[in-house]
């Protein structure tokens, strides 16, 4: 047994090429595997993030808050109330959309002029947990800022105002005048109008009829918990608040609806896998048996001198398997390599996408893969060499 | 003691047609520890087929044989592979090397199946198989960097070194020019001569055959 490898050894060293070349198709095979599924999972990220975005991780449920005009600490209770979905890992927000025509202008501009309408929403609470909203530049807003109001814009607010340190004047009542705001930071929202998001407690206290006849939703994302569950939560919220829920806690974010429309990608990713994989196997198969056709007089001699059917079956198989496994560990090395460092620097920063990392599962499925194909390649030569007539040994 | 000893052995081969081409009718063969026997006749007499039958290449069919003192007849192909290689050295008309490995390697090889030698012994095997056909100092070579004499004598080397009961050539001498070949055949003969190793050559050179022992004819698929 122990000389098996040995005659194996020899066999690679007989046709350092033609090894390296099976080697270097396998490593190609399984990084294709992988790279499929890379595209894939990039691809399903794509859409995830755009749908966490604009509507909420998965799962987010929704519901109006019907509330009369409200106190800073009835919003502060109200805030408190959701902290039962932060256990496993939840988190909630209130949305206000004023229903005014909002805007907004720039402190420097000559007394009188008229401030421009400006799409604004106002937030409270764990808002960049309920939807994927990465912070491009500066900071999210704090959790209470004592007296100034604190401002997000998008990309598109930043290009219409400027960024972080920006300050604007901001009309979000009727009959009151405007109030000075500051910009703290750039955030992803995905959305291609200009759009500022406010600090909804900072606001309050200024304003205290900012949410007289404003819509208030509030925002509940948990990874697991029923919806029942939830909107008992949801319930508590409002009555803190000092109002109620109008209308049921419903779904709200579209991530269960694109996986599955996403369901038909992966699969047609999977059979270009499978596709892939099985002309692999079929180029070393060729190889294989071509091979055995140019060495039947050597297998044949190796038989006369003693060589068992296991011994030859042993030596073609181990030679192969040798040939795989070192590609194997290169493929792993170069899809660690590119996964964790050069797909990162390939997605642009300013998205909301997040690079899916080392796919461990498809790294695996490539290289367990690409070892049965090296088996499927070489099994069948393997038996073709073992069923030679060794008589044929006196013949050539 | 018989080193081999055949009885009554026949083979026949199936044409393309449903007929039968019977090629050996009940062969009985019998060789001495130390004995050389020639085997000759007609081409397509099937000495070759004999041949293969003797040292195991070919499962025996009817009739009987033992080899190095044992009934090899039912053996299985494994078992068969096994007894080759501890008991029975083949050299083969030409092309019997395998290219890529030196001399040195070629010659080890049978010491690499079968029953394992420690690694200073196979060396010592080798050196002195290669020692006693005078090629000790090609060891390293390639079987294309050497004549086909000094292939042939390498392909000795490789029968002799598992010190077999038998050494079986078929036209050992046949791809050579006649200087080559009577050196060649006399490396081969002393070789068995000094170990006692019972040699059975197949040949249709007269003067091959005279150089051994015994001379037999294959006539109508029978020994006379
Ligand atoms: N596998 C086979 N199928 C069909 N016929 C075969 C087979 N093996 C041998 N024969 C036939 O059997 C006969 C004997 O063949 P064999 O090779 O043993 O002869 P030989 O005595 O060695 O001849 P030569 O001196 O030419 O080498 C030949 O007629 C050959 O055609
Ligand atoms: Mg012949």
């Amino acid at each position: 047994m122990r000389h098996i490898a040995g005659h194996a050894l020899s066999e690679l060293r007989a046709h350092p090429w033609r090894a390296a070349l099976s080697g270097l198709s396998l490593m190609v095979g399984a990084l294709a595997i992988v790279a499929i599924n890379m595209l894939s999972l990039i691809t399903a990220e794509v859409f995830i993030a755009a749908a966490e975005q604009q509507d909420g991780r998965a799962a987010t449920f929704g519901a109006r808050l019907q509330l009369g005009v409200t106190q800073p600490d009835q919003l502060r209770a109200a805030l408190l109330a959701t902290t039962p979905v932060t256990v496993g890992g939840g988190a909630a927000a209130i949305v206000a959309e004023p229903s005014i025509r909002t805007g907004a202008g720039r402190p420097e501009d000559p007394i009188g002029t008229p401030l421009s309408f400006q799409e604004m929403r106002l937030i409270a609470g764990e808002l960049s947990r309920v939807k994927r909203l990465p912070v491009l530049q500066g900071r999210w807003l704090a959790e209470d800022s004592a007296g100034a109001v604190e401002l997000l814009f998008n990309q598109a607010a930043v290009r219409r105002w400027g960024g972080v340190g920006t300050v604007l004047r901001l009309k979000v009542t009727n009959d009151q005048p405007a109030i000075t705001a500051a910009g703290v930071g750039i955030i992803a929202d995905g959305g291609g109008d200009p759009r500022i998001y406010a600090s909804l407690p900072a606001l309050l206290r200024l304003r205290p009829a900012v949410l007289a006849d404003t819509e208030v939703r509030l925002l509940i994302h948990h990874p697991t918990a029923d919806i029942g569950t939830l909107t008992g939560i949801a319930n508590r919220v409002a009555l803190a608040a000092g109002g109620r829920l109008d209308g049921n806690l419903v779904r709200a974010d579209q991530t269960a609806y694109l996986l599955e429309q996403l369901k038909s990608q992966r699969l047609a990713f999977s059979a270009v896998a499978a596709v892939a994989l099985a002309i692999a196997a079929l180029g070393i198969l060729n190889i294989g048996l071509a091979s055995i056709g140019e060495r039947t007089r050597e297998l044949v001699v190796r038989r006369a001198v003693g060589a068992t059917r296991t011994a030859i079956v042993g030596q073609i198989l181990l030679a192969a398997i040798a040939v795989g496994l070192i590609s194997a560990a290169g493929a792993i090395g170069l899809a660690i390599v590119g996964a964790q460092w050069w797909v990162p620097t390939q997605i642009d920063p300013a998205t909301a996408i997040e690079p899916p990392g080392v796919p461990w599962f498809a790294v695996a499925t490539g290289v367990l893969a690409t070892t049965a194909a090296t088996l499927a390649g070489s099994i069948i030569p393997a038996v073709v060499a073992a069923r030679l007539d060794v008589a044929t040994a006196l013949r050539d | 003691m018989n080193v081999i000893e055949a009885d009554g052995l026949c083979h026949g081969v199936w044409l393309p047609g449903r007929q039968r081409l019977d090629i050996l009718r009940g062969v009985e063969l019998a060789v001495a520890e130390g004995e050389s026997v020639a085997i000759t006749g007609r081409s397509g007499s099937g000495k070759t087929t004999l041949l293969a039958l003797l040292g195991l290449l070919t499962p025996v069919g009817e009739g009987t044989l033992a080899i190095a003192g044992r009934n090899v007849t039912n053996l299985s192909d494994r078992n068969r592979a096994l007894w080759r290689n501890e008991h029975i050295g083949f050299v083969f008309q030409s092309y019997s090397l395998v290219r890529h490995l030196s001399a040195y390697r070629n010659v080890e090889l049978p010491l690499r199946y079968g029953e394992g030698l420690h690694y200073r012994q196979r060396a010592q095997r080798v050196e002195s198989a290669l020692d006693s056909v005078g090629l000790r100092d090609r060891a390293r070579s390639k079987p294309r960097q050497l004549s086909g004499g000094e292939q042939q004598r390498v392909a000795i080397a490789r029968a002799l070194v598992r010190h077999p009961a038998v050494i079986l050539a078929d036209e050992p001498t046949g791809a050579l020019d006649v200087d080559t070949a009577s050196t060649v055949l006399r490396t081969l003969r002393t070789a068995c001569r000094e170990r006692r190793t019972t040699l059975v050559v197949v040949t249709h050179d007269p003067q091959v055959a005279q150089g051994m022992d015994r001379v037999v004819r294959l006539m109508d698929g029978r020994l006379a």
